[in-house]
C-alpha cells in the first residue's frame, strides 16, 4: 500500500480559517470523544471499475476536488474553548493504492481490506477526514472506495464527490469554473423564530419515551451498532396501492410506507405514541448537485396513533406530523439533542431509536468513458439505531420495491429480525388491501406464528372420572385404604382413617346446614387437622376457605364476611369474633366425633387406635375390602366438577381482597392426568405453604388425589430455610414446592439440598437465575426443577417450565408452557394475538379458569372475558394483568405486571434485571429493587441483604452496577438490611420495606457541600468557570446544574490541563459529581492527595449513603418499638 | 412521570354479553361475539356495562350447576351422578 507520490497538494488561496461547528458537527465531535474511532461515525461508498484506469489522473482529480471543497481540507480540534473547525489552505487528499493482483483469494482479501479501510479511525485534528482507496484486483480491474467521517460528509456528499471526481478525471484535471457553496449551517433563523421553534419541540417531545422493543438480550450499557439486516420484496401491486392511497390523501408517496412502519412500531411495542426519525437533506436547493458536507439531518416524527384510527388516517396523521416538523426544522437534530436529551444515556440513540428512510435510486458511483463501473452494494454499515427501516422504490438488484429492516444485533438475535420482517410483510399486504381497516384490527400475526401458537395451545385432554377432588380421594381410599395418606410428624392416617374422619366432619357440617357449593371457613393453622377439615368440607359439598390464625384478625373477618361462609370449623377454643359471624360454629373435636363418640384427644399418637366405639383400622391389619368395618353408610357425593373446591383470597388493586371461587375441575386439571408432573402412590408431598393460598391445592390434593402421602409441617408461621432443610432430610419427600424467596434461602444454605426430590417447583415469585444455576450445577439437583407460574384465578399453575440447564448469561428463567387443559393467549389491547416475541398481556383459558370472584359480578366480568380462541363455545378466559411474550420454542417469558411497570424518566425498568445483577455478586445474599416516590420524584432503591460476614460498601455496589447496566437502571439509593420482610406466604413484602422519606437528602437534594480537598477545589473551580454558576456542591450532578454533554468535554479538557489527568469522557457520565470525579482523578494519580487524608481515598458517595442509612435506621426505630 | 397512554385508557365501547351458563362478561361493542356468547344488555363505556352486570348477575353459579342443585336438593340423587357431567 502506498500513497500516490506523483501529484503534489494543490494550494488553495488564503491562510487557514477557523469556523465554528454546526450543531450536527458538534454532536458528532462529541460522539467521537465518547467512542473514539468508532466506525459508526464513518460512511463509505465503493465502485468497481473495469477497463483501463489512469490512477495518476484519478489522484490528481482527487486533489482538485479537495481544493474545491473546504470540508475536505478541514480538521476539528478543541484548544480549550470548545471544538473549532480549521480549514487549511492546502488540499492534501492522497489516493491510497493497493495491488491485490496475484492474491490467492482476492475476494476475501478485498472484502477484508475494504472493511479495514472503512473502519480505520480518523484523527479529527488532522485533515483530510476522507480517505480514498484504490484497490487493483486485476489487470484492468479496480475498486475505488471513499470513506469519510460523518463530521464532514453525508451519504449524498459521497455521490457529489464521485460525480465531481469523474468529471475532473474525464476532463484531464481541468478545474471547474464555478465553486460549490462552502458548507455552513444553513439554518440560522431569527432569534424569535428560533425560540418559537424550540418551544414547539419542547412541547412536541414532552414526555417522550424511548422505543420499547421487546429485547431478547439485555441492552448493553453502551450501544454496539452492529445490525442484522433483512430484505423484503414488496409486491408491486401493493406498492402501487400505497402510492395511490397517498395520492388520494394528497400527501407525499413517502407517507404510505412510513405509515406502515409506524403501525409496525405501534403493534410491535404495544405503544401508540409512535416516534421515529426521518433523515432529511438540508442542501441549499440551488446547489443540491454540488454541495459537499454533512447536510443530512434527522427530523423527529412523533405521531399519536391513539383513538383506533384507520390506516388511511395514519397516513394522513403522519404526513401532517412531517409537515409540522418541517415547519419547525430551524432547530437541527444536534441542537434538539443538546436541548432535550443530552445523550447521557449511552445505551441508545437520543430522542428516536427507530428511523425510517427512503433509499435514493441506485447511483452509478464513479464513472468515466472507457470504464464499466458498478457501484458495490453498500455494506451493512454500523448504525446507531435500534431499528432502521429503508424503503426503496427500486431495489438495486431487481428494480422492484423493497423494504429493508435492520435490527441492532446486540438486542435481538437474527430470528427476531426474521419475525419482524414476516410481521411487516403481513402488515404491508393488509394495509395495502384494506386501507380503511382500523390499525388495531390489521392482522400482524404471521400465519406461521398462528399455527405454532395453536399447536402449543392444543392441550385439551379429558379429565379423569370422577372430576372432583373428593371423588378422586374416595377412589384412592377404596383402592388403597391402608396406604398412608397424611402425616404430621407425630401422627399418621391411612386413606381409610382419613376418609372416616373426614366423613364424620362432613356429616356434622351437613347437619349444621352446609349445602353444596357453599364456602365453609376453617379457622386452623397449617396442620393435619386442617387437611382433614378441608376434606370434610369437600365431602359435605362445601368449599374450604382457610382462615389462618396467623393472619390479622381484621383481614380474616373481612374474608369470612366477603365469601358469605355457611359455617366455621375451628379448634376447641375459638376466638370470640368467630361467634359473632352469625353462622354455625363447629368445634373440630365435636364435629369429627361419630354420634356418641367421645372426643378424640389430639396430639397423642397412642390414642389413635384406642377409640372404643369406632375401632379405627390399623394399617398393619391389611384387611381387604373397603370400609374396614366402619359403621357409617357412605356419604353420597355432594360435589360436582363445576362446584367450588376452594375459596382463596387474592389482593385486589383497590386493596380489598377478592374471593376467588376455584371449582373442582380446575384443581383436578392441576394435579391429575397432566403432562408436567406425574404424582403416584410412591410419592410424598410436603405441605409447607400458606394454607390460605392456592398452592395448598397442589400440595394437599396433589397427594390425596393421586394415592400419595402428604406430609404436613404444622405451624402458623412461614417456615424458615433451616426448617425446610431439616424436613427435606428427615421426611424424604419427593415433590415439593417453594416460594422463590424460600428456594433462594435454602439454595444458599445448601445447593444440594434438593437432590432427593423428584420434582421441585419454585412458585409465586420470579425464579432467581443465580440460585437456579447453583442448584443445577451443585452436583445434586432435583430430578426435575420447575418454574411454576399462575394466578389463583387459574388454580395455582397456568404454566410450568422445566429447567434442565441455564446459560451463564441468562438473567431470568422462562415461566414455560401451558399445563394440560390450559390455553395461553398473549394479546394486545385490542385482544388480538401478538406475534411471537412481542410483548403482550397474558390471558389464560381452559378447564383451570376459576368461576370468578364470589359476590363480585362486576369485577368478575371485567377480568373473566369471553374466550374467542376456545374450541368450546361460551368458554371464559382470565386476564392476568401480566406482561409476557412467547419465546420461539413455545415457552413464555415473564416481563412483569402490566399495571405495575416501573418507569423512571420514561424508561421501562425491569427491577428483576437489576436484582439479577446484584445477586451475581458474591457478597449479596438477597435483594429487591423498587421504585419509590420521594417528594414526587421517582427513584430506584435497592434493598440488599449482604451474605453473612460480608459488608459491601453501597457506593462500591452501585459503582459495580454502573459497569453492567445502563445509567437509568442504576439505583440512586442502596439500603442494607439484615433480612427482607416477607408476607405470610413467604413472598417478599414490598410494603414492609423501609421507605425513603422526603426528608431524605437524595443525591439531587444534597445541600451544597463545599469542596474539601485540593482536587475537589480545582474541580469546583473548573465547573464554576464552565457552568457560570457557583451554587453547587461536591455531590451535585453536573447534568442537573446546567451541564450538558458538550460542556462535559470542555470540563474534560480543563481537567487534563489543570490536573494533568486525561479521563475518558465516559467517566463524566458515570461519575457526574465532583466528589466522584475527585476520587477517580486521585486514583489515576495525577492530582494532589486529599487534604489530610491518607490511605485509601475517601469515598464520599459511601459517606452519603452511610448518612442515608443512619437516617433510615432512625426512621426504623419507632417502627420496631411499635412492633 | 408521564404515564404511557395505551388504547386501554380510551373511550372504547363495550357490550354486555352472556353465555349458556348465564355467566356475564363484556366484549368490545364493535366486534362480533365469540362463539357461545350473546348480547345481554346495553353497550357503552366499560363502567356502565359493569354496573349493569352488577345489577343483573345476582346468582353467579353456572346455570347447569344451579339447576343440578335445585331439584333433588343437596346430596340428592341428582348430585349422585354429578361426576359424569362436565
Amino acid at each position: 500500500m502506498h500513497d500516490d507520490p506523483e501529484t503534489p497538494p494543490i494550494a488553495a488561496s488564503g491562510p487557514a480559517v477557523r469556523q465554528p461547528l454546526s450543531h450536527g458537527q458538534e454532536r458528532l465531535w462529541y460522539l467521537e470523544q465518547l467512542t473514539p474511532g468508532h466506525p459508526v461515525h464513518h460512511l463509505s461508498s465503493a465502485t468497481c471499475l473495469e477497463g483501463p484506469l489512469d490512477a495518476g489522473r484519478l489522484a490528481l482529480a482527487l486533489r482538485i476536488c479537495a481544493s474545491r471543497h473546504d470540508l475536505l481540507r478541514s480538521s476539528v480540534a478543541d484548544r480549550g474553548d470548545g471544538p473549532i473547525r480549521t480549514v487549511h489552505p492546502t488540499a492534501d487528499l492522497p489516493l491510497r493504492r493497493v495491488d491485490l493482483r496475484g492474491q490467492a483469494v482476492p475476494d476475501t482479501k478485498l472484502c477484508a481490506l475494504l472493511a479495514d479501510e472503512r473502519a480505520h479511525p480518523f484523527e479529527l485534528s488532522s485533515a483530510p477526514l476522507l480517505r480514498a482507496t484504490l484497490v487493483r484486483t486485476g489487470r484492468e480491474r479496480h475498486v475505488l472506495q471513499l470513506t469519510a467521517h460523518r463530521i464532514i460528509a453525508d451519504r449524498a456528499s459521497l455521490t457529489v464527490l464521485e460525480r465531481e471526481l469523474a468529471r475532473c478525471y474525464t476532463e484531464s484535471g481541468q478545474q471547474e469554473g464555478k465553486r460549490p457553496p462552502a458548507y455552513a449551517d444553513r439554518t440560522a433563523p431569527h432569534a424569535e423564530d428560533l425560540d418559537a421553534a424550540v418551544a414547539y419541540w419542547r412541547r412536541k417531545l414532552d414526555g417522550l419515551q424511548p422505543l420499547d422493543l421487546p429485547l431478547d438480550r439485555p441492552r448493553p450499557r453502551v450501544q454496539g451498532h452492529r445490525g442484522t439486516s433483512r430484505r423484503l420484496r414488496v409486491e408491486s401491486g401493493h406498492a402501487e396501492r400505497l402510492r395511490r392511497l397517498a395520492r388520494e390523501e394528497g400527501v407525499a408517496a413517502w407517507a404510505g410506507p412510513a405509515a406502515a412502519f409506524a403501525v409496525l412500531l405501534a403493534r410491535w411495542t404495544g405503544r401508540y405514541d409512535v416516534v421515529f426519525g426521518c433523515p432529511v437533506d438540508r442542501r441549499p436547493p440551488h446547489a443540491a448537485q454540488q454541495a459537499f458536507g454533512p447536510y443530512e439531518d434527522l427530523l423527529v416524527l412523533r405521531t399519536d396513533l391513539m383513538g383506533r384510527p384507520t390506516f388511511r388516517e395514519v397516513v394522513r396523521r403522519l404526513a401532517a406530523t412531517r409537515d409540522e416538523a418541517a415547519a419547525h426544522a430551524g432547530v437541527p437534530f444536534g441542537r434538539l439533542v443538546s436541548l432535550l436529551d443530552d445523550e447521557r444515556d449511552l445505551s441508545r440513540h437520543p430522542l428516536c431509536q427507530a428511523v425510517f428512510t427512503t433509499a435514493p435510486p441506485p447511483g452509478t458511483g464513479f464513472t468515466a468513458p472507457g470504464l464499466t463501473t458498478t457501484p458495490l452494494a453498500p455494506e451493512d454499515d454500523p448504525t446507531p439505531y435500534d431499528l432502521l427501516c429503508t424503503f426503496a422504490e427500486e431495489d438495486g438488484t431487481n428494480g422492484a420495491p423493497a423494504v429493508g429492516l435492520r435490527l441492532a444485533s446486540d438486542l435481538c438475535p437474527p430470528e427476531s429480525a426474521d419475525r419482524m420482517t414476516a410481521v411487516l410483510h403481513t402488515l404491508l399486504r393488509a394495509v395495502a388491501e384494506h386501507p380503511d381497516a382500523r390499525i388495531g384490527d390489521v392482522p400482524v400475526l404471521p400465519a406461521g406464528d398462528r399455527a405454532r401458537i395453536d399447536a402449543w395451545n392444543a392441550t385439551d385432554r379429558p379429565l379423569p372420572e370422577p372430576a372432583t377432588v373428593d371423588g378422586l380421594f374416595r377412589t384412592w381410599a377404596t383402592r388403597t385404604p391402608q396406604a398412608v395418606a397424611l402425616t404430621d410428624r407425630t401422627e399418621t392416617w391411612t386413606y381409610a382413617e382419613l376418609r372416616l374422619r373426614a366423613a364424620r366432619l362432613a356429616r356434622s357440617l351437613v347437619a349444621a346446614g352446609v349445602t353444596p357449593d357453599s364456602p365453609v371457613a376453617l379457622h386452623l393453622e397449617r396442620s393435619a387437622d386442617l387437611v382433614a377439615g378441608m376434606l370434610g368440607v369437600l365431602l359435605a359439598g362445601g368449599a374450604p376457605l382457610v382462615l389462618d390464625p396467623g393472619h390479622p384478625e381484621e383481614r380474616l373477618r373481612f374474608m369470612a364476611d366477603d365469601a358469605r361462609i355457611a359455617a366455621v370449623l375451628s379448634r376447641d377454643a375459638p376466638p370470640a369474633w368467630l361467634d359473632g359471624l352469625g353462622v354455625p360454629l363447629l368445634r373440630l373435636a365435636d364435629a369429627q366425633r361419630a354420634t356418641g363418640e367421645p372426643s378424640r384427644s389430639t396430639g397423642a399418637p397412642g390414642d389413635a387406635h384406642g377409640v372404643p366405639e369406632v375401632p379405627l383400622p390399623s394399617r398393619c391389619t391389611g384387611a381387604p375390602g373397603d370400609t374396614d368395618g366402619v359403621p357409617e353408610v357412605p356419604l353420597p357425593s355432594r360435589s360436582h366438577p363445576d362446584s367450588l373446591a376452594a375459596v382463596v383470597h387474592t389482593s385486589g388493586s383497590t386493596g380489598r381482597p377478592k374471593a376467588v371461587g376455584i371449582p373442582h375441575r380446575a384443581v383436578v386439571r392441576l394435579i391429575t392426568a397432566t403432562d408436567y408432573v406425574d404424582i403416584g402412590p410412591d410419592d410424598t408431598l410436603l405441605h409447607l405453604g400458606d394454607p390460605a393460598f392456592d398452592i395448598t391445592a397442589f400440595e394437599v390434593w396433589g397427594a390425596l388425589c393421586n394415592g400419595a402421602r402428604v406430609c404436613v409441617l404444622p405451624g402458623d408461621e412461614p417456615l424458615g430455610p433451616d426448617e425446610v432443610l431439616a424436613a427435606l432430610r428427615e421426611l424424604r419427600p419427593t415433590v415439593v414446592s417453594l416460594t422463590g424467596t424460600l428456594f433462594n434461602r435454602v439454595a444458599d444454605m445448601d445447593p444440594r439440598a434438593f437432590g432427593g426430590l423428584r420434582h421441585l417447583f419454585v412458585v409465586g415469585e420470579v425464579m432467581d437465575a443465580r440460585r437456579t444455576r447453583a442448584v443445577l450445577r451443585g452436583g445434586a439437583p432435583p430430578g426435575h426443577l420447575h418454574n411454576g407460574y399462575g394466578p389463583s384465578e387459574n388454580a395455582t399453575f397456568s404454566t410450568t417450565h422445566r429447567v434442565d440447564r441455564l446459560p451463564d448469561d441468562a438473567t431470568g428463567v422462562p415461566i414455560g408452557r401451558a399445563l394440560t387443559n390450559t390455553t395461553l393467549h398473549v394479546l394486545d389491547p385490542e385482544l388480538r394475538p401478538v406475534p411471537i416475541g412481542v410483548t403482550g398481556e397474558l390471558y389464560v383459558g381452559g378447564t383451570g379458569v376459576a368461576r370468578g370472584y364470589l359476590g363480585r359480578p362486576d369485577l368478575t366480568a371485567e377480568r373473566f372475558l369471553p374466550d374467542p380462541f376456545a374450541v368450546r363455545p361460551g368458554a371464559v378466559m382470565y386476564r392476568t394483568g401480566d406482561l409476557v411474550r412467547w419465546l420461539p420454542e413455545g415457552a413464555l417469558d415473564f416481563l412483569g405486571r402490566a399495571d405495575e411497570q416501573v418507569k423512571i424518566r420514561g424508561y421501562r425498568i425491569e427491577p428483576g434485571e437489576i436484582e439479577a445483577a446484584l445477586l451475581d455478586r458474591d457478597d449479596v445474599r438477597e435483594c429487591v429493587v423498587r421504585a419509590v416516590d420521594v417528594a414526587g420524584d421517582r427513584r430506584l432503591v435497592a434493598y440488599v441483604v449482604p451474605r453473612a460476614g460480608c459488608s459491601p460498601a453501597p457506593s462500591e455496589v452501585l459503582g459495580g452496577l454502573r459497569d453492567r447496566l445502563p445509567s437509568h437502571m442504576v439505583p440512586g439509593h442502596l439500603v442494607l438490611l439484615e433480612t427482607l420482610p416477607t408476607t405470610p406466604s413467604g413472598k417478599i413484602d414490598a410494603r414492609a420495606l423501609p421507605g425513603i422519606t422526603a426528608q431524605d437528602p437524595g443525591p439531587r437534594d444534597t445541600s451544597a457541600v463545599p469542596p474539601r480537598t485540593a482536587t475537589e477545589r480545582t474541580l469546583w473551580q473548573i465547573w464554576a468557570d464552565v457552568l457560570r454558576v457557583r451554587s453547587f456542591g461536591v455531590h451535585d450532578s453536573f447534568f442537573l446544574i446546567g451541564g450538558h454533554s458538550l460542556l462535559a468535554s470542555v470540563v474534560r479538557t480543563s481537567v487534563r490541563e489543570r490536573l494533568g489527568v486525561p479521563l475518558p469522557l465516559r467517566t463524566f457520565f458515570d461519575l457526574p459529581t465532583i466528589a466522584g470525579l475527585a476520587v477517580e482523578i486521585e486514583r489515576a494519580g495525577g492530582a494532589p492527595a486529599a487534604d489530610g487524608a491518607h490511605g485509601t481515598p475517601r469515598d464520599d458517595t459511601a459517606h452519603e449513603l452511610d448518612g442515608l442509612l443512619a437516617e433510615l435506621e432512625r426512621h426504623a426505630e419507632p417502627r420496631r418499638a411499635e412492633g | 412521570m408521564t404515564m404511557t397512554r395505551t388504547p386501554d385508557d380510551d373511550d372504547r365501547l363495550y357490550k354486555v354479553v352472556v353465555n349458556h351458563e348465564e355467566q356475564y362478561s363484556i366484549w368490545p361493542a364493535d366486534r362480533e361475539n365469540p362463539a357461545g356468547w350473546s348480547d345481554a344488555g346495553p353497550s357503552g363505556p366499560k363502567s356502565d356495562c359493569l354496573e349493569h352486570i352488577k345489577d343483573v348477575w345476582t346468582d353467579m353459579r353456572p346455570l347447569s350447576l344451579r339447576s343440578r342443585l335445585r331439584p333433588g336438593g343437596p346430596g340428592g340423587p341428582a348430585a349422585q351422578d354429578a361426576d359424569r357431567a362436565g
